[in-house]
């Protein structure tokens, strides 16, 4: 390829080089005409002078006409290898064939993405079976505990479970007594199918509201404790499991 | 499970559920890529979230965690699911957690409140006060004494053992209240709580030792606080020391109280100082007191009555005789009834009133006449329902109260805040708060209450006169054990129900987890349809991308037969060019110019070799191509696409099969739990049923006991009517000479 860009600007140099040069040989013969008497001596050197000053005057037209080729040289050069990159990237498209691998990698796209969530699907459907068919059940204990409480206490709880259904809670000086004394409250027992499950707790706290929203995942056979305590006037969350500790 | 609120979340969640099964029914014509997860919603539900760790396991955190839900429980006033869940706690291997952990914080919860983790200690405590809230005294006893062998219980002597002796004090072991006084430790702040001072002052004074119960009343006293009157009220009492001749010095300190106790207490202490004065002969004193106490209150028959008979003594007859049948007229039930209505006859005689007496002794005497006729017109199948229907309403308690009329019942309410407040600060190890209230003095008003708010009512033909008529002394004692068993039953009984409902709560959230998956299932089998429907369309697409290709594959070899002729073309012009310059140089040319041309020669030489290879291995190079290697990629994941959408969809069907056949099994059989639960429940109201079968004929035979007895006083109060009659009468007959004088005489035989 480099050999045949070379050649290609050689061609295109040479002819513009050839048809300036042809300009610049016609001019030649007017300038060997002087000499003659002291007479025409001054005659000839006005001849002269005035044959000079046209000379110089032809020179600068001369350079001025190849400032412009050179410009003119360098906009067909320009030229030739926006012509040369179109072709070589026509010829590459056709080489890489583009459009059917753009094509191909869209399919492959979708193609991979169905088959992550049935791969997903297999999982985690194959997971819950088993799990009902061992019978081993998933139990899920949301609490709410206080590790301390701001002046005005806590109240208007409520706790969303998956985005559906809520419970809410009011306390009465005597159960935020029992909080602040190490009780928590069961705000929700339940089986569950072992997954992830999304807990969303919303409360005021010292006249403030905060909330919480948490995803935990509920393994089968166990019993899975979420409790949210409040701390620092925030809803604070942690999680663990224990195994039996459900008394149904 | 006694809070709703369960089901209800769960049975919201299938509707959603539903409700996305739909929503994905329609969005099927939805184009697939709008489908795809990573939308705004799902990013701006993502930021909310906070993705908790995988959770660590910990069977201490469990156990203690169970705990902290039992306290709650009961400082929540949900004794029953307390006691549930700690006897279940306490008869699970899980309680051997809660030895090794003792005092420890490993694993808990940050915070002052969770400073330590939960020991049997606080097992057994929470059990004992479980127990004592729901009046199951006998198996109170029995957890209180495991409690206090347990390492760990020291915290906890103090209020346990106020409550152990309340207990022996209600079951008038005063020697075990005593002794239990000895032991009970102190607060941790390291004062003792006043109550175990005031109960054993209280046992030492039934006890006759008054010298030792005014040292512990002096103690509470000294203590100050919501006990400290009351037992400046016993402290005057115990300085008489049992003589009634004392009554003076007692009634000296008695006073400064009397001016300041407010209240119903403030009514029991006039009372008091109303009979001390009246015993002590001061009848005005005794008269100021009496009506100091509210006429509306629990104390103001025992108040009118003393009154009365304080006015006859001081001699104001009207005025006695006006109490005397204000008394008789406002608690027709009372048994001093007739007594009153005696001696309002007796006043009006000794006033002057002969013939007013008299007719007003006969009318009594036809009354009391007519009420006999009555009393013994009863048949015994009246008065055995009316002992069932009090049994049945669980009050027949209100026959058994010891002294209603004078106010010397006492009660400490058990659930009282200040109780709970100090069992919270013993598990947290803080300081106890002060009881905020006193003992509650049992009064006929709260007899009459009980009585009209029992369900199911006594029947309007049952004699409830029966009810304020003092029980035999036998009945009284069998009273209290068969009461207590038939309570413990009551209890079990519930419990055993409770258990059922949380097994029959527990199945109901099983099925509905099952049809959860179910509607996972049908959830799971839509997506795999539009899964199988993008795979249809790769197919298509491949299809039809093979037929492209291979118009493709032609286009690229063309393109390189031709660049490949070209360079051939090419390679051969360059020689031809050496071989004519190297034929221009011939003989002229240097060494360094025939190596150049050699080098230019080979190079051609080289690119018309490189143009033949290509042409000779074309057809595999166009193979190679990365398109024509990523069709048959896509064709095998097209292949493992559709074998993994057929195992998606076989792991559904058998979700969808094994989640029917659970489902099926769950709705057509109980679970073994349940069944031996209501086994248990059944068990449970057997033996209530003998409990309260034995409660029933103990009542029932002491009201007929009473029936004989109260039958023997209305004929003696007849014929103490018709002697005053006569006796009237008789003055009649006499006035008006000697009448004066014989009144008077009658008046000194009046006891």
């Amino acid at each position: 390829m480099r050999m045949l860009r070379s050649w290609q600007l050689l061609v295109g140099a040479l002819a513009v080089l050839g048809w300036g040069g042809g300009k610049l040989a016609a001019q030649n013969p007017d300038t060997t005409r002087a000499g003659g008497d002291t007479t025409s001596m001054w005659e000839n050197q006005r001849v002269y002078e005035e044959r000079r000053a046209q000379l110089v005057q032809q020179l600068h037209e001369a350079q001025s006409e190849l400032s412009e080729l050179r410009s003119d040289r360098v906009r067909v050069e320009a030229r030739v290898d926006n012509v040369y990159a179109q072709a070589l990237e026509q010829r590459a498209r056709t080489l890489l064939m583009s459009p059917e691998q753009s094509a191909l990698l869209q399919l492959d796209s979708m193609l991979a993405s169905a088959q992550d969530r049935m791969q997903d699907q297999r999982d985690r459907m194959q997971a819950l079976g088993d799990a009902v068919r061992r019978r081993s059940g998933a139990v899920l204990v949301v609490l709410l505990g206080a590790d301390s409480l701001p002046d005005g206490g806590l109240s208007d709880v409520k706790v969303v479970l998956d985005s559906s259904g809520t419970i809410d809670r009011g306390y009465s000086p005597l159960a935020i007594e029992a909080l602040q004394h190490g009780a928590v409250d069961e705000l929700y027992r339940g089986e569950l199918l072992p997954t992830s499950h999304d807990v969303f707790m919303t409360a005021t706290v010292g006249g403030r509201q905060v909330e919480r929203r948490v995803s935990v995942a509920v393994k089968e056979g166990t019993v899975t404790y979420l409790q949210f305590s409040v701390r620092n006037e925030q809803l604070v969350p942690s999680t663990w499991t224990s195994r039996g500790t459900s008394p149904f | 499970m006694d809070q709703p609120g369960y089901l209800a979340i769960l049975k919201a969640r299938l509707e959603v559920m539903a409700g996305a099964l739909a929503a994905l029914a329609l969005a099927a014509w939805i184009p697939l890529a709008a489908q795809q997860p990573g939308g705004s919603d799902a990013r701006a539900v993502a930021g909310l979230r906070t993705e908790l760790g995988p959770p660590d396991s910990s069977q201490t955190r469990g156990v203690d965690a169970e705990l902290r839900i039992a306290l709650f429980d009961l400082a929540a006033d949900r004794p029953l699911a307390a006691l549930n869940r700690l006897e279940w706690l306490r008869s699970s291997a899980l309680a051997m957690e809660l030895d090794s952990t003792r005092g420890s914080s490993a694993g808990m919860a940050s915070g002052p409140a969770a400073a330590r983790g939960s020991s049997r200690a606080d097992l057994l405590f929470l059990l004992a006060e479980s127990y004592n809230r729901l009046g199951m005294v006998g198996s109170f006893r029995e957890v209180a004494g495991a409690l206090a062998q347990t390492p760990g219980a020291e915290r906890y002597a103090p209020v346990v053992g106020s409550q152990l002796m309340l207990d022996a004090y209600r079951r008038g072991d005063f020697a075990r209240v005593r002794e239990l006084a000895r032991s009970v430790g102190s607060t941790p702040a390291g004062e003792r709580s006043p109550l175990p001072n005031l109960l054993d002052g209280l046992a030492a004074y039934q006890q006759g030792k008054y010298a030792e119960s005014r040292a512990a009343f002096a103690k509470v006293r000294a203590e100050g606080g919501v006990y400290a009157p009351y037992a400046q009220l016993m402290d005057a009492l115990a300085q008489m020391g049992g003589d009634t001749t004392r009554a003076l010095e007692a009634l000296g300190a008695l006073r400064s109280l009397a001016q300041v106790a407010t209240g119903t207490f403030g009514d029991h202490v006039r009372l008091i100082a109303a009979e001390l004065a009246y015993e002590s002969g001061q009848y005005a004193s005794a008269v100021a007191n009496a009506r100091g106490v509210g006429a509306g209150t629990g104390l103001a028959p025992q108040a009118l009555l003393a009154q009365g008979w304080a006015l006859y003594r001081d001699g104001d007859l009207p005025a006695a005789r006006a109490a005397f049948a204000e008394f008789a007229a406002k608690y027709p039930l009372l048994p001093e009834r007739d007594e009153a209505r005696l001696m309002a006859g007796q006043a009006m005689l000794e006033g002057g009133d002969a013939a007013g007496a008299e007719s007003y002794f006969d009318a009594m005497a036809d009354s009391v006449a007519m009420e006999l006729a009555a009393l013994r017109a009863q048949s015994p199948a009246q008065l055995s329902n009316g002992a069932r229907t009090l049994v049945t309403a669980r009050a027949a308690g209100i026959a058994f109260v010891n002294f209603p009329r004078d106010g010397k019942t006492l009660a400490f309410p058990e659930g009282s805040a200040s109780n709970i407040s100090t069992m919270l600060a013993a598990f947290s190890g803080s300081e106890a708060p002060p009881p905020r209230s006193g003992p509650h003095i049992v009064s006929v008003a709260d007899i009459a209450q009980r009585l009209q708010s029992s369900k199911p009512n006594l029947d309007a033909s049952f004699p409830r006169r029966l009810l304020y008529t003092p029980a035999g002394k036998e009945a009284a004692q069998a009273y209290a054990a068969r009461a207590q068993t038939l309570a413990d039953a009551d209890v079990r009984v519930a419990l055993a129900n409770y258990d059922v409902n949380e097994q029959v709560e527990a199945n109901q959230m099983k099925i509905a987890a099952l049809e959860e998956l179910q509607l996972l299932v049908a959830l799971h089998e839509k997506r795999l349809a539009s899964d199988a429907a993008v795979m249809s369309a790769s197919r298509d697409s491949l299809a039809a991308m093979r037929t492209a290709l291979a118009r493709g594959r032609e286009r690229v070899r063309q393109a390189m037969l031709r660049r490949v002729a070209e360079t051939q073309r090419m390679a051969a012009a360059n020689r031809a060019m050496i071989d004519s310059v190297r034929r221009s140089l011939q003989g002229s040319g240097v060494a360094a110019d025939d190596e150049t041309l050699d080098m230019e020669a080979q190079t051609a030489a080289s690119f018309g070799q490189l143009a033949s290879l290509v042409q000779g291995g074309l057809d595999t190079l166009v193979d190679r191509h990365p398109v024509f290697a990523m069709v048959d990629s896509i064709a095998v994941r097209l292949r493992a696409a559709d074998s993994l959408h057929d195992e998606v969809r076989s792991v559904l069907a058998a979700d969808s099969a094994v989640a029917g056949q659970a489902l099926a099994g769950l709705r057509a059989k109980e679970s073994q739990r349940t069944t031996d639960a209501r086994n248990a429940l059944a068990a449970a109201k057997r033996e209530r049923d003998a409990a309260e079968r034995d409660l029933v004929a103990l009542l029932d035979a002491d009201l007929h006991t009473r029936a004989v007895e109260l039958a023997g006083e209305l004929q003696r109060d007849r014929e103490a009517a018709e002697y005053g009659s006569a006796n009237a009468a008789f003055f009649r007959a006499i006035e008006p000479a000697g009448g004066d004088q014989a009144r008077s005489d009658a008046r000194e035989r009046t006891p």
